[in-house]
């Protein structure tokens, strides 16, 4: 079998569709389905910035668990940019080559990324709740915990430790920058303690509000572009919350718990628990629609966000086991990542989606092409690390 | 850890051993007591204590030895607490009957807000004395150890009681919390006007110091909680500790270190310095307290 791709992300402008298969990122045309080129960390890792071995541990990472957890590409279409695992790091690539143009590790486990609308900086938020703004290119700048043993280590080599630029007292699992008409910049971050916090970049002292009304964890957030100050959040809630973030009111609650447990199914079942997970959001612009992805009940939610009234409106539902949605801005075209542990030469598919949320698949000869030099082989899916996890993160307090 | 601190119950205890199953001799006597009070708190908390209230018996105060517990909480863990989605799902009512009406009552607007926060207030000594100090401003401890919680509950409620003919000690109250993380929880921006950290866990391992109190990514969150002109008031017996709040909060942009003249001044860091438990006990063992206060400044065009 062929091990699963967990990430994907795509180029609106050269169309290159990239993917993130355990800790190898490939690259792919996607109007010709060629591979276009292809990393590896241990064949491509000539550099020597990353010199940690020192720790006496020396927990020679198992590469299976230094897979990519995030991958974005820059908005001006020069870099892809994603965080591992095991080794903490941060990968920049190159995106014509995939040549790497740094790896920089640091303290925590990465948790989420984002990058600023003119490609310099790179915010990075942590399992610690920390968020670190590093500059895209700079190969010199280490960035250390300063704190931490680590900065012993690489303290002479760094160019001194990195603070964080604000920090939850949670783990932090998703963020993203924000720009207004007039420049005005914005970091929205999210936490496991339910927080949704607005402060202002790179003024990162200034918090500027909350957004308070979730009772779980916040796993994703984003912003529409057709809807600037709204907000579309979800976690282990049984609702989407829609925001305007520019003044923190909670718009509207978006039940997604009927939609994902329907009645007639609650009594077979009546045992099971109903919990809700969400692992993905994203918006597809052209049709002004909402995806929004459940990880347990592995089902792809439709949503219509319209601007006057500003409400989100249910469309569809699409019954599929995926990673990752990578969407194309072009009339509703999506690449998929499958997790089809059975029939596994379905890793990705590209599908078409209608204004009122239907799926239908398309370009197959092409992804046909993509799947045959897609991934890599694998014996078991055992030596893939666990890749839906999302539910974990809901509490189970005990005193 | 704390069950152990007194030797003379451990061997009281040892004796009886044989005769009762169950908890024994010290141990028992404290979980009477601490039922005893639980019951007493239950019903007293939110009640009004009418002037020249003679009906019941005086409320004694509350003996700190049945409410031990070890000194340190994980400010990480997932502890069972309850904190309100937002500033506006609280029911301040419960925790002050006497000064804000119950959150049902349409007038609420006017309603007065908490001002001025004792973080990590221990058994409640600076709580007790800030009463008396604004008699017009609502005060509230936060403490993340439930038996030092209740300790500070019990008190408030006996101070009440023993004081209902003045109206005393009406504007302070103590809730279970978790400071680092659900503070926005209850306070809006700006509500604040002082806050307290004294004498917090130094968390000396270099590995523990991200669950120290006063940190730089914290300090925004004071800033936000913290009205211009707001003041913070840290106290500590760790010189490493004062220098690493002086170092977080001066470096912040927003706070501004308060000179020694000042400090020499205000009445709160007096109290702090004589009348936080803590304090006491420094002063017993003649040891150093370093004192610093930083101003919340305006925020920059």
């Amino acid at each position: 079998m062929k091990h699963p791709i967990q990430k994907l992300a795509y180029d609106s402008t050269s169309k290159a569709l990239y993917l993130a298969v355990g800790e190898r990122i490939q690259k792919f045309d996607s109007v010709t389905g060629d591979l276009i080129s292809e990393w590896i960390p241990h064949t491509c890792e000539t550099k020597t910035d990353l010199e940690e071995p020192k720790n006496k541990k020396a927990k020679t990472a198992d590469s299976k668990h230094n897979v990519f957890r995030t991958l974005s590409c820059s908005p001006d279409g020069k870099y892809v940019v994603g965080s591992t695992d095991e080794q903490k790091s941060l990968v920049v690539l190159n995106a014509d080559d995939l040549t790497v143009v740094n790896i920089r590790k640091f303290p925590k486990r990465p948790s989420a990324i984002d990058i600023t609308s003119d490609s310099s900086t790179v915010l990075l938020g942590d399992k610690f709740g920390d968020v670190y703004a590093v500059p895209i290119r700079d190969v010199t700048y280490v960035p250390t915990a300063g704190l931490s043993k680590i900065s012993q280590v690489s303290e002479s080599e760094s160019g001194g430790e990195l603070d964080p630029i604000l920090g939850h007292v949670s783990m932090l699992v998703d963020l993203l920058i924000t720009e207004d008409q007039n420049g005005l910049r914005h970091i929205i971050s999210s936490d496991r303690d339910e927080h949704i916090r607005v402060t202002k970049y790179p003024e990162s002292f200034l918090i500027e509000r909350f957004c308070l009304g979730h009772e779980q964890y916040v796993s994703q957030l984003l912003i529409p572009s057709w809807c600037p100050n709204t907000l579309i959040s979800g976690g282990g809630d049984d609702f989407l919350a829609h925001w305007d973030w520019t003044t923190g009111e909670l718009l509207e609650k978006v039940d997604v718990h009927s939609i994902l447990y329907p009645e007639s199914e609650q009594n077979e079942s009546e045992a099971q628990v109903e919990e809700v997970a969400m692992s993905g959001i994203w918006q597809v612009p052209e049709l002004q629609l909402i995806l929004a992805y459940d990880e347990t009940v592995k089902m792809l939610l439709v949503f219509k966000l319209h601007k006057e009234p500003r409400e989100l409106e249910y469309l569809n539902k699409f019954s599929v086991s995926i990673l990752d949605v990578a969407v194309t801005g072009d009339s509703g075209k999506v690449w998929l990542s499958i997790d089809d542990t059975d029939n596994n030469n379905q890793l990705i598919q590209k599908f078409i989606i209608s204004g009122k949320g239907e799926f239908t698949a398309t370009d197959s000869d092409v992804t046909a092409r993509i799947l045959d030099k897609a991934s890599f082989n694998i014996a078991s899916r055992d030596e893939v690390v666990a890749l839906h996890s999302i539910a974990l993160l809901r509490k189970h307090a005990e005193h | 850890m704390a069950d152990i601190s007194q030797s003379g119950q451990l061997s009281t205890a040892a004796v009886s051993n044989g005769s009762t199953p169950g908890p024994t001799g010290s141990k028992r006597k404290r979980s009477d007591y601490r039922q005893s009070q639980q019951e007493k708190r239950q019903e007293l908390k939110t009640v009004v204590f009418e002037a020249n209230d003679i009906s019941q018996d005086k409320i004694k105060l509350p003996k700190k030895k049945y409410y031990r517990q070890r000194a340190h909480s994980n400010p990480f863990s997932d502890h069972l607490l309850e904190y309100p989605i937002s500033p506006s799902h609280m029911d301040w009512h419960k925790l002050y009957p006497a000064l804000v009406p119950p959150k049902e009552d349409a007038s609420t607007e006017l309603a007065k807000e908490v001002e001025i926060l004792d973080v990590g207030c221990g058994f409640g000594g600076l709580l007790v004395s800030l009463a008396t100090e604004f008699p017009d401003k609502l005060i509230l401890g936060m403490e993340i150890r439930v038996q030092v919680c209740h300790y500070v509950e019990d008190r408030i409620i006996a101070l009440r009681q023993q004081h209902a003919n003045e109206g005393k000690y009406n504007n302070i109250a103590v809730l279970r919390a978790n400071a680092m993380k659900f503070l926005p929880n209850f306070f809006g921006k700006g509500q604040l006007t002082k806050m307290f950290f004294c004498f917090p866990d130094p968390h000396f391992k270099v590995r523990k110091h991200k669950a120290r109190i006063v940190t730089s990514t914290l300090a925004s969150e004071y800033a936000y909680l913290l009205r211009p002109g707001g003041i913070i008031y840290t106290i500590t017996d760790v010189l490493d500790l004062h220098q690493w709040m002086v170092r977080h909060l001066e470096s912040h942009p927003l706070f501004r270190r308060l000179s020694k003249e000042w400090e020499d001044e205000d009445p709160c860091v007096k109290i702090m310095r004589k009348e936080t438990e803590e304090g006491k006990k420094v002063e017993r063992n003649n040891g150093d307290k370093w004192v610093a206060c930083f101003v919340r400044v305006d925020d920059p065009e």
